[in-house]
Formats: structure tokens, sequence, C-alpha cells
């Protein structure tokens, strides 16, 4: 069934255009990745959809309810979930309370201390560094944080923006695996990720991104071995566009 | 002695009061509130309004005086502070529009304050409260002072509470420091802003009515001093501390006091800026600010 | 603007010497804004600046000495206070220098031997002309004006934009910044100076933040898009009182009501208006002659 639906978005960042007319789809259960060169849009397509980012043009539906022009806490309370670039742990504020941030909208202590639990079998790491500022953790310990902290809020679609930046393949390698995780327990995942070798290790669908558009779209293993790819990330803007529509 | 330290913990009181709300606005939101001390005369204005008519006790003035705080706190951010952000371009720029505008809205508030009092000087005097004297601990302390001291400390308090404890306080401290990310996390961020200044404004609304009462009079100009004084609280305790302004207040309070008392009544203000410029120069985030989370 | 000027010497005398002098502290705070710094050191130094050259004028120095000499003692106090905030930024800057605003009024009230306390100095001679003040206005707005040109200009911008990328470009950011901050300081006190010579009164409520107020209505009136927001600025808030005159009792309320809705509404204020109306018409014309080409990248800069 289809979770997340967005329809000819649209972002401007005054006369410049950043996203123009991008359709998108995620079901339940789907793992999918956005791949694309720098400056291609995604972090623009994911700020748009969490409300961040003002929309142009377009709408997002998500579980069937239109989103779009909402703001940003109201996305996030109705399931959709997005850490975002540079993983923005709050640093005054103690590990724990981060995780108690990410469980702002549930009122009930006892439902987030059991959360709390759920996010330190998920990564043990952080079991020990509980009362230590956010800011003195190191980038892989702060990127559990922050997909801990998304995951307080139990969501039924989490969206990363580039988890692997900055960190050393080993680290980016465990979180990929738990993002992994994630997938397994039934939380669908939008991810955008540089590393196209661990992302298509966890990906079922694939979505490539050249200045702005959807170029091709189809199951991981497909898109896998598309030149697209590789032309995304050289991010040759002079070859003609050749615009496959592929329904996944 | 003692005289001194009830003088001390009287004014204390005060500078707590106004201070809280003028810290709290800026750590939290970056919002520096010119208009701040505009609120408390405000507060104060409709406490001699309302007393000219009916003769209110104080378990009434006082909820009273900090209803008309949060509401003038409220329209500031709904109606000045949230449309100037609404359209922001970065946020050091937003920072300067809003303070330009902190300053315009307390100019109108001046000016109605103006209006009201016709320029002068207006007594304030309840007529339910009057002030004696006990003696304690051979110290004489007139119910006025417990009250101010009373007042000061159970809302100070509370607010520390609040800010330390609660997940909402959780949330201010953390919008303090990445907003955005905050309404990532699901913290209706434009909420607790409004909330923030109505807090803010009750706080001032409190110190308006009790600082009325102690002078025993309001005027239109009345805070200007104070805001130098609430500058030199914030340095002091680090901006955004709710437990650092308390000292500072108490800290400054009894500075002057006592300087006053062994120097003479000149170097009042002078302690004031020694204390502000000292500690500009020697650590701006204040004599309390803990910078230890943020990895170099 | 001749007609302007010609209708203005129709307004009162000294509406027409506070305008002037409050163009020249204008451009002070301008002159930091534009560097993308808020502070108010340009009214510390107004105060400072017309207590030195009151005194001085008291103590029957020549005029010219008298300007010349608070000029320069607020050129040194702009240097001092630089460098005594020259790590503060944004509203601890804006609060520092509010403080010492507040500072030079105690100061004013104190100080009674050389300020004469609360009721200030009086009997200052007065010692500068409208025409006079005419000419230093022209030469100080005529300066800022070049200032927003070619290389200082775009060095302006780089510094009010963003400090990384000013440095990058290769702006000594640290020294410019203290340059600006020393040059509106002395603009202050050119102002004060000019303003204590005019009016042989000099109380320290002329050092309030009443005077504060004034000069960022001025600043939200015209706008710090360009040289011309300071002189629209003190025109209209100088033409404001007879503008409403018909508000009677109610027109400070009026006046302090405008400004919050101009704050508000119109940020950029009249210069703001007036660049983006030029730019709108630029755009059209070239329209007409066919090289609409619009680099994509202006938009995100702006
Ligand atoms: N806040 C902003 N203001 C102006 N332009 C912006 C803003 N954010 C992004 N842009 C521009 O929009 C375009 C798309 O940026 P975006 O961050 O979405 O790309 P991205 O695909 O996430 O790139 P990266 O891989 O580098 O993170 C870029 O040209 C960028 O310069
Ligand atoms: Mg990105």
């Amino acid at each position: 069934m289809t979770l997340l639906e967005v329809n000819g978005l649209v972002v401007r960042y005054g006369r410049l255009t950043a996203v123009h007319g991008l359709d998108l789809t995620v079901a339940e259960g789907e793992v999918a990745i956005l791949l694309g060169a720098n400056g291609a849009g995604k972090s623009s397509t994911l700020g748009a959809i969490s409300g961040v980012v003002p929309v142009a043009a377009g709408e997002v539906l998500f579980a069937g309810r239109r989103l779009s022009g909402r703001p940003p806490h109201v996305i996030a309370r109705s399931g959709l979930v997005q850490v975002a670039e540079g993983r923005r742990i709050i640093g005054p504020l103690t590990v724990r309370e981060n995780l108690e941030l990410g469980g702002y909208a549930v009122r009930s202590a006892r439902l987030r201390g059991e959360r709390i639990r759920m996010v330190t079998d998920l990564f043990p790491e952080l079991g020990p560094l509980a009362d230590r500022p956010g800011g003195l953790l190191s980038g892989g310990e702060q990127q559990m944080l922050a997909i801990g902290r998304a995951l307080m809020a139990d969501p039924r679609l989490l969206m990363l923006d580039e988890p692997s930046m900055g960190l050393a393949p080993v680290v980016t390698d465990r979180v990929i695996d738990a993002v992994a995780d994630i997938a397994a327990r039934g939380t669908a995942i939008l991810m955008v990720e540089q590393n196209v070798s661990a992302a298509f290790r966890v990906a079922t669908t694939a979505h490539v991104m050249e200045r702005g558009e959807i170029t091709l779209s189809g199951p991981a293993s497909e898109v896998a071995g598309s030149p697209h790819v590789l032309r995304a990330f050289l991010g040759t803007a002079d070859t003609p566009q050749v615009i496959e529509e592929t329904t996944p | 002695m003692g005289d001194y330290l009830r003088d001390a913990i009287t004014l204390g009181g005060v500078y707590v009061l106004f201070s809280l709300g003028l810290t709290l606005s800026w750590g939290v939101l970056n919002i520096l509130n010119l208009a701040h001390g505009n609120v408390l005369v405000a507060a104060a204005l409709s406490a001699y309004l309302l007393t000219t008519q009916v003769a209110l006790p104080m378990a009434l003035l006082l909820p009273a005086c900090m209803l008309v705080g949060a509401l003038l706190g409220l329209g500031l951010e709904l109606l000045v502070f949230r449309p100037i952000r609404a359209r922001a371009a970065d946020e050091e720029s937003t920072q300067l529009a809003v303070l330009i505008g902190s300053v315009a809205a307390g100019a109108l508030l001046y000016a109605i304050a103006e209006r009201i009092t016709d320029g002068r000087v207006r007594a304030v005097d309840p007529g339910t409260f009057t002030v004696t004297d006990y003696l304690v601990a051979g110290v004489r302390v007139s119910n006025l002072q417990l009250l101010i001291v009373g007042v000061s400390l159970v809302l100070s308090v509370l607010l520390a509470l609040l800010v330390s404890r609660t997940r909402h306080g959780r949330a201010l401290r953390a919008i303090a420091v990445d907003r955005v990310t905050c309404g990532l996390l699901g913290v209706p961020t434009a909420r607790l802003a409004a909330v923030t200044m109505a807090t803010a404004g009750a706080l001032a609304g409190a110190g308006g009515l009790l600082l009325a009462l102690h002078l025993g009079s309001v005027e239109a100009s009345m805070t200007e001093s104070l805001l130098l004084k609430a500058f030199a609280v914030i340095i002091i305790g680090g901006v955004g501390s709710v437990g650092g302004a308390i000292l500072g207040a108490y800290l400054l309070a009894g500075a002057e006091v006592f300087s006053v008392a062994y120097l003479g009544s000149g170097v009042r203000d002078a302690v004031v800026f020694l204390v502000i410029l000292g500690l500009l120069l020697l650590r701006p985030q204040g004599l309390f600010a803990r910078t230890a989370w943020q990895r170099s | 603007m001749m007609l302007a000027a010609a209708d203005w010497f129709g307004a009162g005398d000294s509406t027409i010497r506070t305008a002037l002098v409050y163009v020249l502290l204008a451009y002070g705070i301008h002159l930091a804004l534009r560097t993308g710094t808020f502070s108010l050191a340009a009214v510390a130094t107004y105060g400072t600046g017309a207590y030195t050259a009151g005194a001085l004028a008291l103590d029957g120095w020549s005029p010219v000495a008298a300007v010349a000499a608070a000029v320069v003692q607020a050129a040194v106090a702009g240097l001092v206070l630089a460098l005594v905030l020259a790590r503060l930024r944004n509203l601890y800057l804006a609060m520092a220098t509010l403080a010492a605003v507040l500072l030079v009024h105690v100061l004013a009230l104190e100080w009674e031997s050389v300020t004469g306390g609360a009721l200030g100095l009086l009997g200052i001679p007065r010692g500068v002309t409208v025409p006079q003040l005419l000419v230093i206005v022209a030469l100080c707005t005529l300066a800022v004006a070049l200032g927003e040109r070619g290389r200082t200009g775009r060095m302006l911008e780089a510094l009010r934009l963003d400090d990384q990328l000013a440095a990058s470009v290769g702006i000594d950011v640290v020294r410019a910044r203290r340059v600006a901050f020393v040059l509106s300081a002395a603009l202050g006190g050119l102002a004060g100076s000019l303003s204590a010579l005019q009016f042989s009164v000099l109380t320290p409520d002329e050092i309030s933040f009443a005077l504060i107020v004034d000069v960022l209505t001025i600043v939200v009136i015209g706008g710090t898009a360009a040289w011309y927001g300071p002189l629209i600025g003190a025109v209209a808030l100088a033409w404001l009182p007879e503008l409403l005159r018909w508000t009677g009792d109610l027109r400070p309320i009026v006046q302090a009501a405008i400004v919050v809705v101009l704050v508000v509404c119109a940020p950029d204020g009249a210069a703001g208006l007036i660049r983006a109306v030029a730019a709108r018409l630029r755009r059209l014309r070239r329209r007409e002659n066919g090289l609409d080409v619009v680099p994509a990248v202006e938009g995100a800069v702006r």
C-alpha cells in the first residue's frame, strides 16, 4: 500500500528552482533510496516533504492525508519523521534528553521510557552515554543518536539525509545495518545517500535525481546497473537528458 | 547589616522578576526584547487603573497584572515578532529586525502610558493592603518586602523547575539551540514561542505590580534604569539561564546596596557599569555558563 | 529634491536644524548596519560629542575647534569601544552599545562639574548656521554615497552578507569592522557637537532612550538599502508631527503605531522600495529590448 505520495513537487529559493515537478511514491515496508549529485535537490525534496522548506507547487500525501502546507511538527506527529542532514544533535542536552525530545509528542513518561529502551537495544553504544551532553559524542554516536531520536516518535516512514556523511567505512556499515534493522521491523525508509554501494545493500527501490527531477526509478537491482547512476554522480549537465518513466 | 541584607534581597526580588523574562526570550527565541520594560510599566499602570476603580485584594490584583503582562507578551509575539520572523532572510538579520521591532513596539506602549498618566507620576494605593512592619530576627521587615521576596522566589523556582524538569522545558532549551530540528521532531515551535513570550510578560507583570507598590507610584519611564540592571544580571548569569539570572539578580542587588552603604550613593550606577564592562571583557558568556558540550 | 528643500525652509527653523543633525547621526547607525552590525555606539558618542563641544564652547573655544575636538574625542571613544567589544556580535553587541548609551546618560547626570548635572549646560554660544549645516550634511552624504560604489561598496556588501565570504575574498574583516565602527562613532560625535552648538541648552534627557527611538525611526522609514535612506528617513521624521497634526493629543501614539506597522510590513524602508521599483523598471526595459536573460543565481542571493 502506498504510504507517501509526492505529486509534481516544486521547490524554489528566490528565483532559483531547486526541484521542478518531482513525483515519488514510497510504499509500506519499502526501503527507497534517493541518489544524485551534489545540488541535485535531494535535501530540498526531503525538506519540502517534512515541511521545513516551503512547497512552491505540487502536493505531498501521507497515508492518504494531504500534508503539504502543514507546519513541520504536524507532519512529524502524523508519523513522517526526518533525520536531517548533519545529524543536528542538540549539543547542551544529554543523550537521554535528546531522546526524550524526540518523544516530545508522547505524553506518557512510561511510554517514552519504553521507547528509550527500544532505542538502546538497537544502539547499545548509546546506553553508557545516557548522561553525556550530545555535543560531546563522536560522529558515529551522534548519527545513532539522531536516528534513535527520530525513532522515539515511532514513525511509519523514516527519512534519512546522508546518514553516512563524514563517517568511517566501518561506522557507515554499522549505521546502514541499523537502517536495515529498522526497516525489518516494518518502518518504511526513504534515504538520501552518497555512499552508493552501502545504500544499494539495503535498498528495495532506487530513484535517481538530476537537476531537480527524477530521471530514473525502479527496483534497486535494476537501477544499480544503470549508466544513469554514474551520470548522476558525475553531474554531467551537458549530456542530453533521457527521461525514462519506470513505475516501481 | 541586617537592614542592608533585607534591602538587597528586596531589590534582588524586583530584579529577578524583570530579568527572568528578558533572559528567557533572549535565550530561547533570540529576541532581545527592548519593549520588556514597557510591558512591566503597562502592568503597573493597569494596577493603578484597577485600584482607582475597585479595591482588589492582592490575591486578585497579582494575577490580574500577570495576565496583562502575559497578554502583552503574547501580542508582541503574534503581531510584531512572528510576522518579522516569517519573512526572515537569515538568522542574523532577523534578530536585528526583531530588536528594532521591539524598540518600535516599546515606543508605542510608552506613548500610550504617557497618555494614560498624562506624563506625570501617579500614586498607586491598592487600598486593601496596608504596609505594616514586623521584626524578624532583629530586622524591621515590612509585609510588602516579604511579599516581593516571596512572589519572586515562588515564581523563579517554578520557572526553574519548568525549564529543567518538564518535557516542555526540555523543548524550550532545545529550541534555543536549533529551532528547525525541533520542528522536525514534532515540537510545536511557534506555539512554544508564544508561550515563552507570554510567560516573560507575566513575570514582568508581577514585577510591575510589586515595583509600583514598592515605590508607591508609577510613571511611563520607570524602567529605563531597570533595563541596564537587567543587562548586568543577564551578563552575570549567562543568556538564557534561569538559575544564572536568579543568582545574578541577587549578586547585583547585593553589590549595589553594600557599595552604596559603604561608599556613598554616587557609586551605585558605577557598580553596574563595572560589572557589565568587566564581564564583557573577561567572560561574555556569563559567570556560570558551561560550554563543555562543544567539541573543539 | 529641490522642491522638498524649498518647502522645508517653510518649516520651523529648529525643525530643520534637528533634522539635519539627525541625518548625520542616522548615517552613523547606517554605516554600522551596512557592515552587518547593529551598533548604537554613534548614539553614545552623540552624547559625549555634544557635551565635549558644549563644554569647550562655554570655555571660549571657537566653534570649529570645539567641533573638531568633539569629533576626535568621539573617534577615540569609538576605537576604545571597538577594541573592548571586539569579540561581541549581534545581540550582545547591540546590548553592550545600548548600555554605553545609558552610561553616557548617567554620566551626564552625575558628573556635575563638567556636565552641569540634571540642569545641563546653559548658554552655549551658538556657532553653526543652517547653510553651514547643509554643507556639512551634503559632504557627509556625498562621502557615504561614494563609499557605497565600487570597491568599498562591494566590500561593505560582503561584510554585511557573510564574514567568511568576506574573508575569503581577501577582506581583513576585523580591521574593516573596526574602521566602520570608528567612522560611525565619529559621525555620531559630529552630529552631537553640531547639535550642542545650535541649541544653547544641553540636558541629559537629550541622550536617552527617546533618542534611540528617533534614530531607529529614521532607519525604519528610510531603510538601509542605500545612502539616501537616512536622508529620506530624517526628513520624514521631521515632517511627521506636521503631517499628523490632525490627530491632536493622540499624535505620539499614532506616530509610534505607524512605525510599528512599517517595521512589520515594510522592513526595507523607502530606500528598499525605491531600489525594488528601479530594479523592476530595469528588468522591464531589458525585456523590451529582448534581452531577458536573468541569471538564476541572482534570485538566490537577494
Ligand atoms: N536555503 C537555500 N537557499 C538558497 N538556495 C538553496 C538553499 N538550499 C539549497 N539551495 C540550492 O538548491 C539546490 C539544491 O540543493 P539541495 O541541498 O537540495 O541539494 P542536494 O541534492 O541535497 O545536495 P547535496 O548532495 O550537496 O546535499 C542547490 O543549487 C542549492 O544551492
Ligand atoms: Mg543534501
